[in-house]
């Protein structure tokens, strides 16, 4: 393997050389990569098909979806903070569509959701000679092992929305850097519309389409430009003066804050005044968050862990992880630079070039309040940009260097990819812990609704049942995981 | 054959990826094909499972038709070598949670006052205090400390395990 990859190095050079454009495309490699891309989204479909459909955040969602469409939709429009009737639109179908059987279909589609994902990120990538396809499954560990990615398969309501911004901010990416075709500006405006009018972060779409425009990407037209400038003017009318839905305050959910979270009274007392600092706060540890892993939903854990001398394995793990890549896309940029500021971009400087602007809106979007997932977008353009910019690093490597450099290299790499091999296990571990903790919920649910003073009605109590009964006798629970070395995944 | 160094680098950071989708993949397709690579203790009965705090399993085996009031054999890992015999109502107690007991009276397997005074007496010298006060709300009665844990704990020295 290795003497083969060896031997596609010089060409993989070239290519770079020639700017991306590669004389020929080893089919190997290509083949290669949607094979593993497959095995691997196979393989955390499988994770996820443990879990049952949630009581929390799933079970209230569902008991709406019996209403009829007309009033599910309209009431998206008239409700304080936040504008997604087609997120409800997306539930109300698949549940329609269930006639009842709500695990295979809930669960089905978020498995279905991670296939498109991963095979998504390989058409981004373009994996072109066989050095690109023994990168790629690091690619895939960097994005289904960031801490944002988590919550995009851990959690389900019960269609895990941030997935679905997740595919519609890749498939926009896939249009904007394709070559022109003349329903690529009606796909435009179809996935703005869909991604933002689904959850707010699919603002970003809009950002993928301008960003990709500005660093020479031509998939959609001028024309096609300027209809989404309009439809994003008309979406702040919409939001703002038709409807007066607004945007979340200080009093709508916890956030983190320092070393510690802070629950809306808290917040209201220490900002209530004057907000703008704790918007600011917010704005700039999202984005720091997806570069180094620190701090974690607004929150410095591995700062105070180191204050008070108790950081662990798993910690440290995760801030070598995300800094390398960090800095593997920071070296790319730094060598690309003159190319830049010449405005001679090739598909890999877009997709590192649409990072950093997907960071910057997310990290701006994510200013009422800090939440990993909502930072998934750029997690997922991270893990774009952290391969990109890692291919062309390798391909700069001069052919001879000193056996001592050499050494270090490989060490260093082995190091980080050890690293994001226990994040993305750490991943399904996660999911596996799910399992059963979504189980015992489910176990406890009808006493706990009733300790909280929920009155259910005959056909909720019918929902809440079968729900139930698929979680507990119909799917039974996947065995624990016992994995060696159980310390890297800090007791997990 | 001379390696690129950039090849070495790629197959440096290629092998660990290699590991961690095998492992994972193993653990998939294992799954599928009925076998459980890298499983922890599942419960092979209501016991096991009551002692472990699995209350899905709990109540799955139990609405499978297990007899919550007969002794089960339960595996060292489970509760402690001291403990191998057990029922599940017994062995639920050292799950050490009060919402694994109003489960089980829920269930209709917790019933009259004799039992629960027995149980409150295991709870006791378990120092479980939660399980304590939920069972015998004006206290226990009747417990000769020790007692109702050297019940338990006698099936197993008396069946000649523990050891």
């Amino acid at each position: 393997m290795t003497t083969t990859i060896a031997a596609n190095v010089p060409a993989a050079i070239d290519r770079r050389a020639a700017g991306n454009t590669p004389a020929a495309i080893d089919r190997r490699a290509v083949w290669l990569s949607y094979g593993y891309a497959l095995i691997a989204g196979l393989a955390l479909g499988h994770f996820l098909l443990g879990l049952p459909v949630q009581l929390t955040d799933s079970f209230g969602n569902m008991l709406k979806l019996s209403a009829s469409w007309s009033d599910l939709i309209s009431g998206e429009f008239t409700q304080h903070a936040y504008l997604r009737p087609l997120l409800w639109a997306n539930l109300k179908l698949v549940y329609d569509l269930s006639g009842g059987d709500y695990f295979t279909w809930f669960r089905g589609v978020h498995v279905a959701q991670v296939l498109i994902l991963v095979l998504l990120y390989v058409a981004l990538v373009r994996p072109r000679a066989l050095l690109d396809a023994a990168l790629l499954p690091f690619g895939l560990a960097v994005l289904f092992g960031l801490h944002t990615f988590a919550g995009t398969v851990r959690e389900a309501f019960p269609i895990n929305t941030f997935m679905t911004v997740l595919i519609l901010c890749f498939g926009a990416a896939l249009v904007a850097l394709a070559p022109y075709r003349w329903w690529n500006d009606g796909m435009a405006m179809l996935l703005f519309v869909a991604a933002a009018l689904t959850v707010e972060t699919g603002l970003l779409v809009w950002v993928i389409f301008v960003g990709a425009a500005l660093v020479g990407a031509r998939g959609v037209s001028r024309a096609g430009l300027f209809g989404l400038v309009a439809l994003l003017a008309a979406y702040f009318y919409v939001r703002f003066a038709v409807f007066s839905v607004g945007s979340p305050g200080l009093v709508e959910r916890s956030s983190g804050f320092g070393f510690g979270v802070l629950d809306p009274d808290a917040l209201v007392a220490r900002f209530g005044g004057n907000p703008i600092p704790f918007y600011l706060y917010n704005v700039v540890t999202s984005a720091v968050s997806v570069l180094a892993s620190e701090p974690t939903a607004g929150v410095f854990r591995v700062t105070s862990a180191i204050m008070r001398g108790g950081v662990d394995l798993p910690m440290v793990m995760n801030l070598v992880a995300t800094i390398s890549v960090t800095a593997v896309i920071a070296l790319f940029a730094w060598r690309r630079r003159h190319a830049w500021l010449a405005r001679q971009f090739e598909r890999d400087d877009r997709l590192v070039a649409l990072f950093a602007m997907v960071l910057a809106a997310n990290a701006v979007i994510s200013y009422p309040y800090t939440k990993d997932v909502i930072m998934s977008p750029a997690g997922a353009f991270f893990a774009l940009a952290g391969f990109v910019a890692l291919r062309n690093v390798l391909g700069w490597l001069p052919a001879r260097i000193s056996p001592g450099l050499a050494t270090a290299a490989i060490a260093s790499a082995a190091l980080v990819s050890a690293t994001w091999a226990v994040r993305v296990v750490g991943t399904h571990l996660n999911l596996r812990t799910g399992a059963f903790v979504e189980r015992n919920e489910w176990v406890y649910a009808e006493s706990s609704l009733a300790e909280e003073g929920v009155a259910l009605t005959d056909s909720d109590k019918v929902l809440l049942r079968t729900l139930r009964d698929e979680a507990i006798f119909v799917h039974p629970p996947p065995p624990p995981l016992e994995l060696p070395f159980r310390a890297l995944w800090g007791g997990e | 054959m001379k390696v690129h160094p950039s090849a070495a680098v790629a197959a440096a950071l290629l092998l660990p990826m290699c590991l961690a989708t095998a492992a994972v993949g193993w653990v998939a397709a294992g799954e599928r094909a009925g076998a459980q690579p890298f499983a922890g203790i599942v419960p092979l009965n209501s016991a096991e499972a009551a002692g472990l705090a699995h209350a899905g399993d709990v109540l799955r085996l139990l609405r499978l038709g297990e007899d919550p009031h007969a002794v089960h054999a339960v595996r060292p890992e489970v509760i402690s070598s001291a403990i191998l015999r057990a029922t599940t109502v017994e062995a639920a107690m050292w799950s050490r949670q009060v919402e694994m007991i109003k489960l089980l009276e829920r269930e209709g397997v917790i019933d009259g006052n004799e039992e629960r005074d027995a149980l409150a007496c295991l709870a006791a010298d378990l120092e479980i205090d939660d399980v304590v006060e939920h069972l015998a709300p004006e206290g226990v009665s009747g417990c000769e400390p020790g007692q109702a844990l050297a019940r338990v704990a006698a099936r197993t020295s008396g069946a000649g395990g523990g050891q």
